[in-house]
């Protein structure tokens, strides 16, 4: 079964690679109608992708968050639902895949160069919070990135919009409104915050039973806070100051670095209680 | 002070940049913080290496409190202007959305109505009253709470989450609060058991003791007992939980609580939590005169430092200038008959080293129950039992943390996801026809909120076209 749940791994991500390219194609060379190529493809890598995940959370009796290839499996999996659901509900930015379906990509690449071995769960993460953790960091992740293709599309609709005026039948035209494209990032940064909220909140009750305090100011545990302050700075420059538009938007790129470093980088830069977690 | 000075003060605390800038900071001194070494997540060998490989900064880096960086006084104080900064700004937001909340009905007219994002007229041959009748039909059944005034309607709906706001605000500083009221009567420590030992919870039971400065020597004195230890515990699923010791706690000769303390199993009693910690063997060692009567003897806890399977204890017999060092070790039971695998018996082995005075006297293996000579006095290996820490905890706040984080939650949604909305309609009767001036807003998300608009807006239409006039 293991060498099944690889090679429908290696399915999906192939099909991400190819939605990836139509995406980017479509956006440089503006063909709006193949886009039904590229989610069709996304979908179909999905799909592969769910039975993978589904394969190996049998075969291992735990779910997705002990090992990295499981670990990167699953944020991409959750990336590709949220940005496939987002699409389906707001369908003019279904062009923002070029940001998240090769995003997805690439964390299956990375996943794919970690050990595929089956890890026996250890004691200390038998943990209904610690599955609420890993869960809701995940949807943080996936949302946030939803926001940075929809951040990333406003900045070059109104670049196009600064140098050619609007034309009803231009690709960016028939984007949403910039206002509208605005709201949206607001919205998913929104929903990242609160997601991170959960993801930290979780985390600190799992710690407490672990260790016997929730929070220690761990590496981890303070990345943790960097992230949800710097994501904090950006919903309050947006509501409070007046930020918007195309600030907001390079600050939404910005801060997903931070997030990443947050969720994927700290085990290599830091010893700490999380460590060993974090790089197996 | 003059009130100029006391204006000035207050705009500056509750300005928004100041929080901006001081939650920035905050930042960067987390971020040094996580590259810094901190002597309080780290083993003291470990910070003491770092400290004899880089003197000149830990010089400098203990100098300004930042090893320590997150109980310094920097970072204190910057959280406590942030904690200041807060409670000015939620004073603010808290009046202003209350004002919100309890303001009388926003009736407006179609001067203001045109300038709205959203904004539409409509003409119908229907009376006013008709019209107005099925507006508020309308909106009634998309959940809007619908007013009247004459010919203007104005509706909403979830207007309490102007409350979101304010609540999150509320609940940073109650987190705060609740971190510092707990910390301040903290107490933690570790406990040493051996199987079958009762050990009163009183300070000087404690291995290591940790007090908050208001714990006050507040120890609640109950009985603990460590009943039995399992290395290899494995919960009433089969599911394989790793070490575990089954504590019971009593008061007064009574016992009033059991349960198994293994890794995310903790036993919670009467405001204590009981956490598992390292364990090891404890071998029982009795020094016999040569009449046979006791002259000392104790368990002497055997710890695996380096997890190999093997313990290890250095120990020392009273006065008597003997000290020694010793290993054991769980092995199967030697038998010259067939066993299956299930019937392995372990049984422990000792290797011993004695000394009086510095000079070896003796050194070998022993088995259970064996005795062995040394000088004028027989030692004897009579028992041996698991021993285990227990990483014990008292803090009153963690509760009210864990209130503050489902509030903080609640707070996000309710900010995010309960925008109120608002709609507002001045119906006009001229000649034969009846003009609607409609209008609506939401709060956040305005360019988001076109849809659901719009969506009434067509059902408004779709009803006023229908029935008669």
């Amino acid at each position: 079964m293991a060498q099944i749940d690889w090679i429908l791994y290696l399915t999906a991500a192939t099909f991400y690679a190819i939605s990836s390219v139509i995406y980017i194609y479509c956006l440089v060379f503006k063909k709006e109608k193949k886009l039904n190529f590229a989610i069709n493809s996304a979908l179909l890598g999905l799909l592969f992708h769910s039975v993978s995940v589904a394969l190996r959370w049998i075969t291992a009796e735990h779910g997705p968050y002990i090992s990295m290839y499981e670990v990167l499996s699953s944020y991409a999996w959750v990336s590709v639902a949220l940005f496939l659901l987002a699409q389906q509900k707001y369908e003019k930015i279904k062009i923002a895949g070029f940001i998240a379906m090769p995003v997805a990509f690439l964390i299956m690449g990375i996943g794919s160069t970690y050990s595929r071995d089956i890890q026996l769960i250890p004691a200390s993460l038998r943990s209904y919070w610690l599955i609420a953790h890993v869960g809701f960091a995940k949807l943080a992740f996936g949302s946030i990135l939803v926001a940075v293709g929809i951040a990333a599309l406003y900045i070059l609709k109104e670049r196009h919009s600064n140098r050619s005026g609007t034309d009803e039948n231009s690709f960016y035209d028939r984007l949403p409104e910039l206002k509208v494209m605005d709201d949206l990032m607001y919205r998913f940064v929104a929903s990242g915050l609160l997601f991170l909220t959960i993801m930290i909140g979780a985390g600190a009750i799992w710690a407490n039973q672990t260790w016997g305090r929730y929070w220690g100011w761990d590496p981890t545990e303070t990345w943790s806070l960097i992230t949800w302050f710097t994501y904090g700075i950006c919903l309050h420059l947006r509501m409070n100051v007046g930020w918007s538009g195309k600030r907001i938007a390079w600050l939404i790129i910005f801060s997903i670095f931070v997030l990443a470093f947050s969720l994927f980088g700290i085990g290599y830069v830091y010893s700490g209680l999380h460590t060993s977690y974090l790089t197996s | 002070m003059d009130s100029n000075t006391g204006k000035r003060i207050s705009a500056f605390l509750k300005s928004k940049k100041l929080a901006i800038i001081l939650i920035f900071i905050i930042i960067l001194l987390s971020i040094i913080g996580t590259h810094i070494p901190q002597k309080s997540q780290l083993k003291p060998e470990v910070y003491n290496t770092w400290k004899n490989n880089h003197p000149e900064e830990a010089v400098i880096f203990e100098g300004i409190g930042f090893t320590n960086l997150f109980s310094s006084v920097i970072f204190l104080g910057i959280l406590s202007l942030l904690f200041i900064s807060t409670i000015f700004c939620t004073k603010t937001m808290l009046s202003s959305a209350l004002r919100r909340l309890n303001s009388a009905s926003q009736f407006q007219s179609m001067a203001y109505i045109k300038e709205l994002e959203n904004n539409t007229v409509l003409m119908t041959r229907k009376a006013q009253n008709r019209a107005i009748s099925e507006i508020d039909d309308v909106l009634r059944s998309n959940g809007y709470r619908v007013f009247h005034d004459k010919n203007r309607i104005f509706a909403q709906k979830a207007r309490h989450g102007v409350l979101g706001i304010p609540l999150f605000h509320i609940c940073i500083l109650f987190i705060i609060l609740a971190s510092v009221y707990g910390s301040i009567g903290r107490m933690e420590g570790d406990m040493r058991l051996i199987e079958g030992q009762l050990l009163s919870e009183d300070h000087e039971n404690y291995m290591f003791i940790n007090e908050g400065p208001f714990f006050n020597e507040n120890h609640k004195k109950f009985d603990i007992t460590l009943e039995k230890f399992y290395p290899d515990y494995k919960d009433e699923t089969g599911t394989p939980r790793g070490p575990a010791g089954k504590l019971s706690i009593s008061e007064n000769g009574k016992k009033m609580k059991t349960g198994v303390v293994y890794l995310n199993n903790l036993v919670d009693y009467d405001g204590y939590t009981f956490l598992g910690n390292v364990y090891g063997l404890a071998p029982l060692l009795i020094l016999l005169n040569q009449d046979g009567t006791v002259f000392s003897g104790s368990y002497i806890a055997a710890s695996d430092t380096d997890s190999s399977g093997r313990y290890t204890a250095y120990f020392d017999i009273g006065d008597t200038g003997i000290e020694g060092g010793l290993m054991v070790y769980m092995t199967a039971n030697l038998t010259s008959e067939k066993i299956t695998a299930s019937q392995t018996e372990q049984v422990p082995v000792l290797f011993l080293k004695v000394f009086d005075r510095g000079k070896e006297i003796y050194d070998g293996t022993m088995r259970l129950n064996d005795t062995v000579k040394i000088s004028d006095k027989y030692l004897g290996f009579y028992d041996i039992k698991y021993w285990s820490n227990f990483y014990v905890v008292k803090d009153d706040g963690t509760i009210l943390v864990y209130t503050g984080i489902g509030l903080i939650t609640f707070s996000l949604v309710m900010i995010f996801f309960i925008v109120p909305k608002r709609v507002y309609a001045e119906i006009i009767e001229e000649d034969d026809e009846t003009k609607i001036y409609l209008g609506g807003r939401a709060d956040k998300f305005r360019f988001l909120y076109k849809e659901e608009y719009c969506s009434l807006v067509n059902n408004i239409k779709e009803r006023l076209s229908n029935g008669t006039d």
